[in-house]
């Protein structure tokens, strides 16, 4: 069985009130160096048999079709796990809004 | 003697049924007797032949309370379910409130992919009137019936509130019992509700005019432009965060000021009326 991780981020720009929520409470636990969390998701879908090339093409249409929403969110990773950066699409290649 | 009578009876359950296809007929070919549809209770007549599908996905909550709006404004509500394969003839659709599918990864993300989905977006591009309350709203975003996104409020809290909205398009199919600018009253209630659009998306927006109610007197959830609803270039799909089937009947609305306690403000009716009026005048019946 292999493992595809896909990564989505809320974009740059988008206010991120989780992450604000998240850097307060770090603030008031006594971390204080963080000063600044975005939360995104990290999905890991699993597929029948070892991940090739067509898995690899199923993933990045599940990502922009389903996982993601390209108004608000960036498909940061698309890749066979374990694997990150090699092999796979990583970062935005072949992600379009 | 009750021969006679049980066939006068089928009699007219016969000429009843087929006034009524001719009621559909004539709402669907938008050809109508005209002297026979003066008066306003012939009006009442043919508004009760429109059939508006209001569908409910697993974790749909004001689907109830959507019927019960259509039903007092005159109109006839079709149950629809999430996994019909069809509208069951509806004339016009409302997406209710609620968190379909449990807001599961995004809201809307999941029901967008419902089996019903597929007709609606057919129907919505066909030019029928479509409504999204709420959950609905972030639905139609999600099919891109609707452009922009709906984020987590601002400030992380669940808003419940009575909320003031300026009218800013009263041209569409479910705002022209609207004046221009009118302020008007109807519940707020929800989580993720802050209106998102890029600044081209925004500007297309503003161009076309499909900013559809703007917040007015305070930005409850950070929506950007104060946006509260929107509607797509041709104006049959609109979609809002606040909930106008809320606001449907004296006594059981919002606050109206007039008198203080007694919850009078129904200017959530006036969505539905809307597109009954405006419906009637497609079909011809004046």
């Amino acid at each position: 069985m292999g493992v595809i991780v896909v990564e989505v981020m809320p974009k740059e720009e988008i206010l991120d009130p989780q992450g604000k929520a998240i850097v307060g409470a770090l603030n008031r636990m006594g971390i204080k160096s963080v000063v600044g969390a975005r939360q995104g998701k990290r999905f890991e879908l699993t597929v029948d048999g070892k991940v090739t090339l067509s898995h690899l093409e199923d993933a990045k249409k599940a990502a922009e079709l389903l996982l993601s929403n390209p108004v608000i969110e960036q498909v940061i990773r698309v890749s066979e796990s374990g694997r990150e950066g090699a092999g796979g699409m990583s970062e935005n290649e072949g992600v379009t809004a | 003697m009750s021969e006679v009578y049980s066939l006068l009876e089928d009699e007219e359950k016969t000429l009843n049924e087929l006034r009524q296809q001719n009621r559909l007929d004539r709402i669907k070919s938008g050809e109508s007797d005209v002297v026979m549809t003066r008066t306003r209770e012939y009006q009442f007549i043919h508004a009760a032949s429109i059939r508006v599908g209001v569908v409910v996905f697993p974790g749909t909550l004001d689907d109830v309370d959507a019927a019960r709006a259509v039903r007092l404004a005159g109109a006839r509500p079709i149950p629809l379910w999430h996994n019909d394969a069809s509208l069951s003839n509806s004339d016009a659709i409302i997406l209710a409130g609620g968190f379909s599918y449990g807001d599961y990864l995004r809201t809307g993300a999941i029901a967008r992919f419902a089996p019903i989905m597929e007709k609606i977006i057919d129907a919505a591009k066909g030019g029928m009137p479509i409504l999204g309350i709420c959950n609905g709203f972030q639905i139609l975003t999600e099919a891109h019936l609707l452009p922009g996104a709906l984020a987590r409020n601002d400030h992380q809290k669940f808003i419940c509130k009575e909320q003031m909205l300026e009218v800013n398009n009263e041209n569409t199919c479910w705002t022209n019992d609207f004046e221009f600018n009118e302020k008007i009253k109807i519940p707020l209630k929800n989580g993720e509700g802050r209106y998102i659009a890029d600044k081209r998306t925004l500007q297309e927006l503003n161009e076309k005019n499909q900013i559809v109610f703007r917040y007015y007197g305070d930005n409850p959830n950070g929506s950007v432009g104060n946006i509260a609803g929107v509607c797509n270039e041709k104006g049959n799909v609109l979609g809002l965060m606040p909930h106008p089937e809320h606001a449907v009947e004296p006594g059981f609305g919002v606050d109206d000021g007039s008198v203080s306690g007694f919850r009078n403000g129904t200017d959530g009716i006036r969505f539905i009326r809307s597109m009954i009026a405006d419906m009637l005048t497609q079909a011809g019946v004046k």
